[in-house]
């Protein structure tokens, strides 16, 4: 953080009532919060309402600003031609994010849903990797069970897509 | 959204419906389907985040659910990587069902890496399908598994084999690394929006002419390492960039760029080249590393000149000799010259033969 800036800070409050305080540079990170801010509302003492994410969801979402607007500002008070420091950096947040975002599916779908809402997308991102991570590797079938994914093709359809796409039922390349 | 889920975006507990008894799929799933409940952008994001080289992880996911069926033709990012023929019908059937979507966007990056050996099957079976469906750049990638100079490759699959590129009238770039197979350009048509062009390791048919007409953008290009090109014809208004090395047997070269910032010759001019004009007067930066005979090689006038880079000059050489002659001429060429760089190559021999040879600087 510069010194001598003044610290803003903002309340945001989760749909059941719950507030967290954070920096405004953090919650900036936020396009919906940044849409909020710039008409003139958001700054005074009520906050600003984030309907349908629970405080629950919330907190996580603020620890991940806070996170990154921290590797940020530090970032930017590095010498900037120092690029081993600076890949580093980026890989010791990489592992934060993973570990951050390795989650219960109703967790991390819960988190996705908020982060895409408030605008957020790295989290969005990560999110959506991590998704995708459950996924690699994994035969259809497999998918299925680990997602929660129903078969509703009818057997015409299945025709129909065997016909259409024999190449992808192939692993080989 | 899709109408599957419910309002809060949540679909069913997978059940085991008679319907889906008919797939034979129904495994029990302590997972409760979340995603199929999200909007299609998210879900393409996911699919983005699958196999990076191999497309085909992405397409597999259209056997899931009648949710999923139609998701991965909307991924912009297209990679595959081909070990066999079989990988070549893979990009065809991708391409094909990407022209078969009605509401599929463009693709934005179509990467091929071809690693087959000797077999090459026809592209054109793909390569015909992606005009329609590609915006965005185009990357083809050949080369044997194993690391081959040009002189060792089976002479009679290089010339069975062309490369015909068809018009992609919306791409932007295009990567073309065909290990010497011959690349043909299509008789007509005009690659509007193309603005880069890398060709390496390309096998020409005599002559290559590249004009506004067919590519009226193109602002880079490069043409590296080529066999067979005798004759090039390099006329463009738009052009800023200029790469050219090791066009090897090249004869003339006649190139009308007036827009033209940057042009780097490499290895191209040395030994049986008869010909060579360059008509560049916007030139900026010159990068020379080939002869320069004063009777072969023709400059326009270059006012907006900043940068001169030559390779190499040779500090040492036998008496009477004049390894820098070249590099003289081209230097000789400018009445004044503010930056200079001069790449000196200085070789480990025997000091007993050296004697300075910079004698025609003036």
């Amino acid at each position: 953080m510069a010194a001598g800036k003044p610290v803003v800070m903002v309340t945001l409050v989760s749909s059941d009532g719950q507030s967290f305080q954070l920096l405004e540079e953090a919650a900036l990170l936020s396009a919906m919060v940044r849409d909020t801010i710039q008409i003139g509302q958001g700054r005074g003492p009520a906050g600003i309402p984030i309907r349908n994410i629970t405080g629950q969801t919330l907190s996580m979402v603020v620890v991940y600003c806070n996170k990154h607007y921290t590797a940020a500002a530090a970032a930017d008070g590095d010498d900037a031609a120092d690029e081993e420091k600076k890949v580093a950096n980026k890989k010791q947040l990489r592992e934060w994010d993973e570990q951050f975002i390795n989650l219960e599916q109703d967790k991390l779908y819960d988190i996705l849903v908020a982060a895409n809402n408030l605008g957020i997308d790295g989290l969005v991102d990560l999110c959506c990797w991590r998704f995708a991570d459950m996924m690699k590797g994994k035969s259809a079938s497999e998918i299925r069970v680990k997602l929660g994914i129903r078969d509703d093709f009818t057997s015409e359809q299945r025709a129909q897509i065997e016909k259409d796409s024999p190449w992808v039922w192939s692993r080989t390349t | 959204m899709d109408g599957d889920g419910d309002s809060d975006g949540r679909a069913d507990v997978p059940a085991a419906s008679a319907e889906a008894e008919i797939s034979g799929a129904v495994v029990p799933s302590a997972a409760v389907d979340l995603l199929s409940g999200l909007p299609d952008d998210l879900l393409v994001y996911i699919l983005l985040h699958l196999d990076p080289v191999d497309a085909a992880e992405a397409a597999r996911t259209c056997v899931l659910s009648r949710r999923w069926r139609d998701l991965w033709v909307q991924v912009p990012s297209l990679v595959f990587l081909c070990l066999n023929p079989v990988g070549c019908a893979r990009v065809h059937a991708a391409l094909a069902a990407r022209a078969r979507a009605v509401a599929a966007p463009d693709i934005t990056r179509l990467h091929v890496y071809y690693f087959a050996g000797h077999s090459f099957p026809p592209t054109a079976s793909w390569l015909s399908l992606a005009p329609p469906v590609l915006s965005g750049e185009l990357v083809f990638f050949k080369d044997w598994q194993t690391p081959i100079a040009a002189n060792e490759l089976p002479a009679d699959i290089m010339k069975r084999t062309a490369f015909e590129l068809p018009c992609f009238k919306k791409a932007t770039k295009i990567y073309l690394h065909l290990e010497f197979l011959t690349l043909l350009l299509p008789p007509s048509g005009a690659f509007n929006a193309l603005t880069e062009l890398k060709l390496e390791q390309i096998r020409f048919d005599g002559q290559f002419i590249l004009g506004d007409s067919m590519f009226p953008s193109l602002q880079r290009l490069l043409i590296d390492n080529t066999l067979g090109l005798v004759d090039l014809a390099l006329n463009s208004s738009s052009l800023v960039w200029l790469k050219l090395s090791h066009l090897r047997g090249l004869q003339r070269i006649n190139v009308e760029a007036h827009s033209l910032e940057l042009l780097c010759v490499v290895h191209c001019l040395r030994y049986n080249v008869q010909v060579a004009r360059f008509s560049m007067e916007g030139l900026k930066v010159l990068r020379w590393r080939d002869r320069l005979d004063p009777i072969l090689v023709n400059f326009s006038e270059m006012p907006h000149l900043q940068q001169l880079t030559i390779f190499e000059f040779t500090p040492y050489g036998w008496p009477g000799s004049n390894p820098n002659q070249d590099l003289f001429r081209i230097i000789n060429h400018f009445s004044s010259i503010q930056h200079l760089e001069l790449v000196v190559s200085i070789e480990p021999v025997s000091v007993s033969c050296s004697s300075w040879t910079y004698n025609g600087l003036s």
